[in-house]
C-alpha cells in the first residue's frame, strides 16, 4: 500500500509565494466586496424619499369614489413635496414622498395581493389605504402579517366588527355607524322634528346607519319613526316607498344613500312633490354628480352628511383649492376630506416617530393625539374617538356647514368652535 | 289606492319598461342576426351618455339634438368595429366559432372602451340637469325629462317596428334571423344585412344612452349593468324575436314597479330573477322565442 506523505519539497518557494498572493488578493477582494455590500446601508443614510404604496379602485364599482380618493392622495403628495417633504429625525432631514400604486379594480382579493406585492416586491416604506369598507377589511390580514400600519379612511365599519377583526395595524378614521347615526339624531332633536321617515340603501354601512338612527330616535323619544324601509342598491325606482312617505307626510326625511340612489330619491321626491321640513342624504348628496344633476333651486336646503369643510381651517382650504386648480370643481366631498385626513395623520405619525420603522409609527398612531385641519384624531381600540360629523346644506349651489358634532358614540357632542352658515329651515318646497 | 297613483304606476312602468325593451331589442337584434353576443353594447350606451353630457355641459346642446349627433358618432364608430368582426369572426360558417370569438373580441373592445373613457374623462360619476321641472298630466305629476324620454322611446319603438315589419330591409333582416342558411342560399347579401344589424343595434344603444343620461348619472363602467339587463330581458322575451324583447321589457318594467309598490323593493331582484329562472326552466327558448338553431 502506497504511503501517503508530504514531501518537504512538495511545495516549492514559488508555490508558497503564489498561495500567499492568492490569499492576499482574496482578502483584498473580500474587503472590496464587504465595502460595496455595505453601500446600501450608506444609501439608506442618504435616503431622499419615502416610498408609500397603495392600491386604489380606478375601475369597477368603486371607480368614481376611488378616483376622487386617489386625486386627494396626489394633491397631498404634491403639497408636502412642495414643502420639501416629511421631516424624519432618523435621517435629520426632510424626505420627499413617492407613490407606488396599482388599480385594484374594486376587487378585495386583488387588493390584498397587491398590498402583499407592494410590501414584498416593491419594498415600500409605508402604506396608504385603499378605497371602500370591504377593501379595507380585505387587506387587514396582509398588514397584520407584515406589521405595517394603515390609516384607513373610506371605511365605515361597526365597532363590533372592528373588535372582531382584532387588528393592531388598521386604524379607522371614518365615524363608525353608531357615531354618525347618533350625530344625526342630535341634529334632528335640535331641529325639533316630530316625525321622521328613514330610508336606506341595502349595504352594510347604510343598513347599520339606519338601524342605529332609528334606535336612537326611539330611545330619545322626541319623534316618531313613521317609515323605515330599505331598497336594493341597483334600484331604478323608489316611488313605491316614496308614495308611502307622502302618505305619512313626515317632518323629516332621512335617506342613508350610497351614492347613486341619492340622485334617484331626490328626483322622485321632487316628482311626487314630497316636501318635508328637512331632507338629509348620506353618501351621494355631497358628490359632483349630485351637484351637476340638479339646478341650484332644486338643491336648495338639501342636507348631506360629511366630515369636514374647507372653511374650518386654512390648511384644508389650501388643499381643496389645489385640488380644484388641478382637477376642476368638485364639492368638498367626504372622500376628499377622509383621504387628506389619513395622509396627514400618517405624516404626523412619521414626524412624531422620527423614523420610517412601521412598528414605531404604529405605536405613535395608537398612543398620540393628532391635530389636523380635519379635526382632532385620537385612536382608541383602532377607532378615531374624536371624529367630526358635519352636516352640509346646499345653499345657492354650494355646500355650507350647518351643524357639527365631535366625538364617537356614546360621547358625541355638538361642536361649537366652528363657524357655521345659517340653516335654511324649513327646506324650501321643490 | 288613489286613481292618480294608478296612473302614476302605469306611466312609471311604461317609462322603465320601454327603455328596458329598447335596450334589449338592440342587443337581441344583433345577436339573432349575426350570432355575436356584443359585450360592448353596454359601453356604447355609456359612450352615448358621455357625448350627450359633454355636448350639453360644454356647448349647451340639448340632449334631444344629441339624439342625432350621438347616433351619428356611434354609427361611425361601429363601422371599424363591424369590419374587424366581419374579417375575423363573421367570415366563419361555424356558429359556435362566431359566438365564442364574438364574445372574446367584443369583451376586449369593452375593456378597451371602458379604459379609454376612464382615462379621458376619469371614473368620477357625472350628470346634468335638463328639463328637470315637474309637470302635471291628468292630475299626476312627472318630471318633464322623464315624460319626454318615454315619448321618444315609444316613438322609436314604432319606427323600429315599421322598419322591421314594413320595409324590405326589415324583411331581409328577419329572414336572416329566422333561417340564416336559407337566406344565404336565396342569394341575400349577408354582409350588407350584418352591417345593417350592427348599425341598428348601435343606433338603439345610442338613443338609450341619451335618454338614460337625462335621469341617471354616467360613469365609464355603468355599461355592464345595462348589458346584463339587455341580456336577461332578451332571453326572457326570446332570442330571435324582436317583439318578444319589447314585450318582455315592458313586462319587466311593470313587475319591477308593482313589486316595489306592494311587497317593497327589497325583494324585487329576488322575485324578478326567480321568475327568470322559472321561465328558463319551463320555456328555455323564452316567452316568444323559437330557440336558436345550430347549423
Amino acid at each position: 500500500m502506497k504511503k501517503l506523505y508530504v514531501n518537504k519539497h512538495a511545495i516549492t518557494k514559488i508555490q508558497t509565494i503564489l498561495i500567499i498572493t492568492v490569499i492576499v488578493i482574496a482578502a483584498i477582494a473580500g474587503g472590496l466586496i464587504y465595502y460595496f455590500m455595505t453601500q446600501p446601508t450608506q444609501q439608506v443614510a442618504q435616503k431622499t424619499s419615502i416610498k408609500i404604496g397603495f392600491s386604489i379602485s380606478l375601475s369597477g364599482v368603486g371607480a368614481a369614489a376611488g378616483t376622487e380618493q386617489y386625486r386627494a392622495y396626489e394633491i397631498w403628495r404634491k403639497w408636502i413635496n412642495e414643502q420639501g417633504g416629511i421631516y424624519v429625525e432618523e435621517y435629520k432631514r426632510k424626505l420627499s414622498v413617492e407613490f407606488i400604486y396599482y388599480d385594484d379594480a374594486s376587487e378585495p382579493a386583488r387588493a390584498a395581493s397587491l398590498y402583499e406585492k407592494l410590501i414584498v416586491e416593491d419594498k415600500v416604506d409605508l402604506l396608504l389605504a385603499p378605497w371602500g369598507t370591504f377593501i379595507h377589511l380585505a387587506i387587514v390580514p396582509v398588514i397584520e402579517k407584515y406589521k405595517i400600519p394603515v390609516v384607513g379612511n373610506t371605511a365605515g365599519v361597526d365597532i363590533e366588527k372592528i373588535n372582531e377583526l382584532n387588528t393592531k395595524y388598521m386604524f379607522f378614521t371614518w365615524p363608525e355607524p353608531k357615531t354618525s347615526a347618533f350625530s344625526l339624531t342630535l341634529f334632528l332633536e335640535e331641529l325639533n322634528v316630530k316625525s321622521v321617515a328613514i330610508l336606506y340603501a341595502q349595504t352594510d354601512f347604510t343598513v347599520l346607519n339606519a338601524k342605529w338612527n332609528k334606535q336612537y330616535i326611539e330611545e330619545k323619544g322626541f319623534a316618531d319613526v313613521v317609515i323605515y324601509e330599505g331598497y336594493p342598491l341597483e334600484v331604478t325606482d323608489v316611488s313605491g316607498i316614496l308614495l308611502k312617505v307622502k302618505d305619512k307626510n313626515p317632518e323629516a326625511v332621512v335617506v342613508h344613500s350610497y351614492p347613486a340612489d341619492a340622485i334617484l330619491v331626490t328626483s322622485q321626491m321632487k316628482e311626487l312633490k314630497i316636501n318635508p321640513k328637512v331632507f338629509i342624504l348620506g353618501v351621494g348628496g355631497q358628490l359632483l354628480a349630485y351637484k351637476q344633476r340638479f339646478d341650484d333651486q332644486t338643491k336648495e336646503g338639501v342636507i348631506a352628511i360629511n366630515n369636514w369643510h374647507p372653511d374650518f381651517y386654512p390648511e384644508s382650504k389650501e388643499l381643496y383649492n389645489k385640488y380644484i386648480l388641478e382637477y376642476g370643481y368638485n364639492p368638498p366631498s367626504h372622500t376628499l376630506g377622509l383621504g387628506w385626513l389619513s395622509c396627514l395623520v400618517l405624516q404626523q405619525a412619521i414626524e412624531k416617530a422620527g423614523t420610517l420603522n412601521p412598528e414605531k409609527i404604529r405605536e405613535k398612531l395608537a398612543t398620540e393625539t393628532f391635530n389636523t385641519p380635519f379635526g382632532e384624531v385620537k385612536f382608541e381600540n383602532q377607532v378615531n374617538i374624536k371624529s367630526l360629523v358635519v352636516f352640509d346644506q346646499w345653499q345657492e349651489g354650494d355646500l355650507k356647514p350647518v351643524f357639527v358634532t365631535k366625538g364617537s358614540y356614546p360621547n358625541v357632542e355638538k361642536a361649537t368652535e366652528y363657524k357655521l352658515a345659517q340653516l335654511i329651515f324649513p327646506k324650501p318646497e321643490w | 289606492m288613489e286613481i292618480t297613483n294608478i296612473f302614476f304606476i302605469i306611466f312609471l312602468s311604461l317609462q322603465i319598461g320601454l327603455i328596458y325593451g329598447l335596450i334589449a331589442l338592440g342587443f337581441n337584434l344583433l345577436y339573432s342576426s349575426t350570432r355575436i353576443i356584443n359585450i360592448t353594447y353596454g359601453d356604447f350606451i355609456t359612450l352615448s351618455g358621455y357625448i350627450t353630457f359633454w355636448l350639453y355641459s360644454l356647448y349647451n346642446i340639448s340632449p334631444f339634438l344629441s339624439l342625432g349627433i350621438s347616433s351619428f358618432f356611434l354609427i361611425l364608430f361601429t363601422l371599424p368595429f363591424f369590419y374587424i368582426l366581419e374579417k375575423f369572426v363573421l367570415s366563419s360558417k361555424n356558429i359556435l366559432y362566431i359566438e365564442i370569438w364574438g364574445v372574446i373580441i367584443t369583451f376586449g373592445f369593452s375593456i378597451f372602451l371602458q379604459g379609454t373613457m376612464s382615462y379621458l374623462w376619469s371614473a368620477q360619476s357625472r350628470s346634468y340637469a335638463y328639463l328637470d321641472n315637474v309637470i302635471d298630466f291628468f292630475g299626476v305629476s312627472f318630471l318633464l325629462n322623464k315624460f319626454l324620454t318615454t315619448i321618444v322611446a315609444a316613438l322609436l319603438i314604432f319606427l323600429l317596428y315599421f322598419l322591421l315589419f314594413k320595409t324590405n330591409i326589415g324583411i331581409m333582416l328577419r329572414g336572416v334571423i329566422q333561417d340564416p342558411e336559407l337566406a344565404s342560399n336565396l342569394g341575400l347579401n349577408m354582409r350588407k344585412i350584418f352591417l345593417i344589424a350592427f348599425i341598428i343595434s348601435s343606433f338603439i344603444a345610442s338613443i338609450s344612452g341619451v335618454l338614460l343620461s337625462m335621469s341617471f348619472e354616467i360613469n365609464p363602467f355603468m355599461g355592464s349593468i345595462y348589458l346584463i339587463l339587455a341580456f336577461v330581458i332578451a332571453v326572457v322575451g326570446g332570442i330571435g324575436n324582436p317583439l318578444g324583447s319589447l314585450i318582455s321589457g315592458i313586462l319587466f318594467g311593470f313587475v319591477d314597479v308593482i313589486i316595489s309598490y306592494t311587497i317593497g323593493p327589497s325583494l324585487k331582484f329576488f322575485i324578478i330573477y326567480s321568475l327568470l329562472l322559472l321561465i328558463l326552466i319551463y320555456r328555455p327558448w323564452g316567452l316568444m322565442g323559437r330557440g336558436v338553431r345550430y347549423a
